[in-house]
């Protein structure tokens, strides 16, 4: 029954009627907040991960570092905490030898050399990539590559050079000629 | 605090065998759950350093404001698989069901984990999630969490050409 039709009746012919809230505007109004709160509500309930940065930094710190990267172009909140150094040197810690306690002392070498994302991106990535997700690498050769390509970046840019390429033997892509 | 406070028993009835100890956690709206001393200390690093710097666990009322009756009786729900279960397989599948029938209650049950320092459970649910994750795409993860996608075409630009290796 169209709601102004019920105000227009003297006696109630339905029960439709009977319920009908007295001013149809007051019940469009009612419903419109009604759906209001429908949606706030669900969208809180949903994006409840959202809410707490560090639960979405553990959860997140378990992905491997592919995963990651592309977990950045979610949303900001998500963009932000794929940004923290502690994500990266989660994911980082599972791929050396002796786990992240094992990298914990390395720390302030890693963070002077260009941090654990960039660790990961241009050391353990691409090993893991090539010896499978599985193997454990040594802490302390991929800190040697590491600086070697952190060198190599400070002198680029001195000289103009293009971009390091000292450790592009690690890609899979870019198979070194040994011949 | 409620007057009338509602007793979930977990673990064996502690009223049959009254050598079993127990304890009382207090969930934020006033409900009141008693659980087996054992069967929590068990999970929860926060409730055992509590009861050794208590020196016992005498009438012991534990109040956690962060957890809701509904969130706390699904966590100790959970427990209580954990607990029954050598390997962690029966509970992960637990947490794998509840994570596809109720994400929200999954993600306030990681939060309380995490919140009582439940280190082993909360590290078994965070890599239910995270596996999860990994077989989606950026699409996927945004609908299946509901999350609007709020960058500017610029920054979406700009985070997809920082993070292109992801998507080689």
């Amino acid at each position: 029954m169209p709601s102004h039709s019920a105000s227009e009746h003297r006696v109630p012919s339905s029960i439709y009627a009977v319920v009908q809230p007295q001013q149809p505007t007051m019940a469009m109004d009612a419903s419109s907040v009604y759906e209001q709160q429908q949606e706030g509500r669900v969208e809180e309930v949903f994006a409840v991960i959202n809410d707490n940065g560090d639960l979405l930094a553990e959860v997140l710190g378990r992905l491997d570092g592919r995963s990651l990267a592309a977990a950045g172009c979610v949303c900001r909140v998500w963009a932000a905490v794929s940004r923290r150094e502690s994500v990266w040197e989660a994911v980082c810690g599972r791929h050396v030898e002796g786990g992240a306690a094992a990298g914990a002392g390395a720390r302030p070498v890693v963070a002077a050399l260009g941090g654990y994302r960039r660790l990961y991106r241009l050391c353990l990535g691409p090993a893991a990539d090539r010896l499978g997700a599985a193997a454990r690498l040594s802490l302390s050769l991929s800190l040697s590559l590491f600086s070697i390509d952190c060198y190599e970046r400070g002198l680029g840019r001195e000289r103009g050079h293009p971009r390091p390429a000292s450790l592009l033997f690690l890609d899979h892509n870019n198979p070194v000629d040994v011949s | 605090m409620s007057t009338e406070s509602k007793e979930i028993l977990v673990g064996e009835s502690s009223q049959a065998k009254p050598e079993k100890k127990t304890i009382v956690l207090m969930a934020s709206d006033g409900d009141e759950f008693v659980v087996d001393v054992d069967d929590i200390t068990n999970q929860s690093e926060m409730i055992r350093n509590l009861i050794s710097d208590m020196g016992g666990t005498d009438g012991l009322q534990v109040p956690l404001l962060n957890v809701t009756a509904p969130v706390l009786a699904k966590l100790l729900e959970l427990f209580n698989v954990s607990n029954k279960n050598d390997d962690d397989e029966e509970v992960t599948q637990k947490v794998k069901e509840l994570m596809e029938a109720e994400l929200n209650m999954m993600i306030d049950v990681l939060g309380a984990a995490n919140y009582i320092e439940a280190t082993s459970f909360f590290d078994l649910s965070c890599k239910v999630l995270a596996d999860k994750f990994k077989g989606m795409s950026v699409e996927e993860v945004r609908e299946f969490l509901n999350i609007e996608c709020d960058f500017t075409e610029e920054e979406l630009q700009q985070i997809h050409a920082e993070n292109a290796w992801a998507f080689d």
